[in-house]
């Protein structure tokens, strides 16, 4: 009997084995399959439309996600230091370029003025160019734990946070200046010298420092409230008016004027500053303001070239 | 020529867990696979099956509205949330649940004890409401809108109140309203 059956299975397999390997082949597939689709189950979470790192002005370049994380951990520690008072481990947080500019004195003032309260934040990529990535965050009362109890409408403080990188390290700074470099660019002759020495560089503008010594026994209008568009800062395709029309640069006789001129330019228009333009110069014997133009007695155009 | 008759009891046999085999795949393709794209859907079990509705778990979504709910865009499940607040869990005096969805620091600065929640509640809001829902406007993860509350069948003055929502899952949510 056992003979009998062992016969015929020996009988069927030579038959039929290619169809049961097949069948086998197959039935192992689908199990291997199976496994797969398994393994490629994600779980659903609800969508959302709050993307933290993610630049709302340009996608053209993003914060590396390696990043993320760290900014993270940077803005909670940061901001609960800002709630606990903890002024000088805030300080020490931010920046070289951003303590060189503020003291600590100023800090304190300007971190009571805003959290007077406890605050929560919202961050926001907003822009990024060349390694500099701008988060703008909302400091706000803590909604919700009041639920807007007592107020029309939501109430709070914008800041710009900039995020320097430098190879693997990041650097913070806050307060709008993004950038700050000393800048040596000058022009000068027997009458006058004007001198470009600093520029900082905001989201929406870029103010440079300007030294402008008289060297004659006349006066020198450089600007005056009437003609305010006769300073420029030349971005090649477009230029840009001093922003402020009431800004008098007059400088007297054997004297020197230090000033800041301010000029609207976004942080990432894609254009560079190429120069400064001082279109009216004018040197006069006497200036009383009501003066024309042709009662000068010299006059130049001087460009200044970044 | 005639085939032995143990060949035909083992080609039977065979034929059989062939027979199965195709049944197993026929499932495997048909049954389990699908289900599996279903389960991407159905993260959670926290719904009540459309025959197990009752006024005891009438603060849980039904299955329709649960996978309705994984369908929707955020407002409205934020909308679903509000109205799950309201209409169900103090509509229904489920004043506990309406309690535990309460923010935190919400509880701690307007309600720091169930039994005055469920006096302002008492106070505060009809048991048969209408809501209409204002712009919604998103903070970060939080959603702030505008909800007026007006009861079924009555000339009294709506509520409006502001509401202050966190999303943390699906219908797991973190509420506050201007008190």
């Amino acid at each position: 009997m056992l003979l009998n059956i062992r016969l015929s299975i020996r009988r069927f397999w030579q038959k039929h084995k290619y169809k049961v390997v097949i069948a086998l082949i197959v039935w192992l597939i689908a199990i291997l399959l199976n496994q797969m689709l398994k393994q490629l189950r994600t779980p659903v979470t609800p969508s959302k439309s709050y993307f933290p790192h993610e630049s709302i002005m340009d996608t053209k370049e993003e914060v590396p996600e390696k990043f993320t994380q760290p900014i993270e951990e940077w803005m909670d520690t940061f901001f609960t230091s800002c709630n606990n008072k903890n002024y000088e481990e805030a300080y020490n947080m931010l920046s070289d370029e951003y303590k060189n500019s503020n003291t600590i004195e100023y800090f304190q003032k300007y971190i009571d003025s805003i959290f007077d309260t406890d605050k929560t934040y919202i961050i926001q990529n907003y822009s990024n160019k060349e390694n500099i990535y701008l988060y703008k965050v909302k400091i706000m009362d803590d909604i919700l734990s009041t639920g807007l109890t007592g107020k029309d409408e939501l109430e709070y403080v914008e800041e710009i946070v900039t995020i320097k990188r430098d190879g693997n390290d990041l650097t913070f700074s806050i307060g709008n200046n993004i950038t700050e470099e000393a800048v040596d660019k000058a022009y000068e002759n027997e009458h006058l010298k004007i001198a470009v020495t600093n520029k900082e560089v905001r989201y929406d503008s870029e103010i440079y420092t300007v030294e402008i010594s008289n060297r004659t026994d006349y006066v020198i209008v450089v600007n005056n409230f009437a003609n305010s568009e006769s300073v420029v800062l030349d971005l090649g395709d477009v230029q840009r008016n001093l922003a402020g029309t009431d800004i008098d640069m007059i400088i007297e006789p054997e004297s020197k004027l230090r000033i800041k001129l301010k000029f609207s330019k976004f942080f990432d228009d894609g254009r560079d500053a190429k120069a400064i333009k001082f279109e009216n110069v004018r040197i006069f014997e006497e200036y009383l303001g009501d003066e024309s133009d042709d009662e000068a007695l010299r006059k130049y155009s001087i460009k200044i070239d970044l | 020529m005639k085939r032995p008759k143990n060949e035909n009891k083992i080609l039977i046999i065979i034929s059989i867990c062939l027979i199965l085999l195709i049944i197993i795949l026929t499932c495997l393709f048909q049954i389990i696979i699908p289900n599996m794209k279903k389960d991407e859907t159905y993260v959670s079990e926290d719904f009540v099956k459309n025959d197990d509705l009752s006024l005891d778990n009438i603060h849980m979504p039904s299955e329709g509205e649960w996978i309705k709910l994984q369908l929707s865009g955020e407002e409205s499940r934020i909308h679903y949330y509000i109205a799950t607040f309201i209409d169900r869990y103090i509509g229904y005096s489920k004043y506990e649940l309406a309690y535990d969805a309460l923010s935190e620091g919400f509880k701690k600065n307007y309600f720091d004890t169930y039994e005055k929640f469920v006096s302002y509640v008492e106070q505060k809001y009809p048991k048969s409401t209408i809501l209409s829902y204002g712009d919604i406007q998103r903070e970060g993860e939080l959603y702030i809108l505008e909800v007026t509350i007006e009861e079924v069948f009555s000339n009294e003055e709506p509520i409006k109140q502001t509401f202050v929502v966190k999303e943390n899952d699906f219908n797991d949510f973190e509420i506050a309203f201007s008190v």
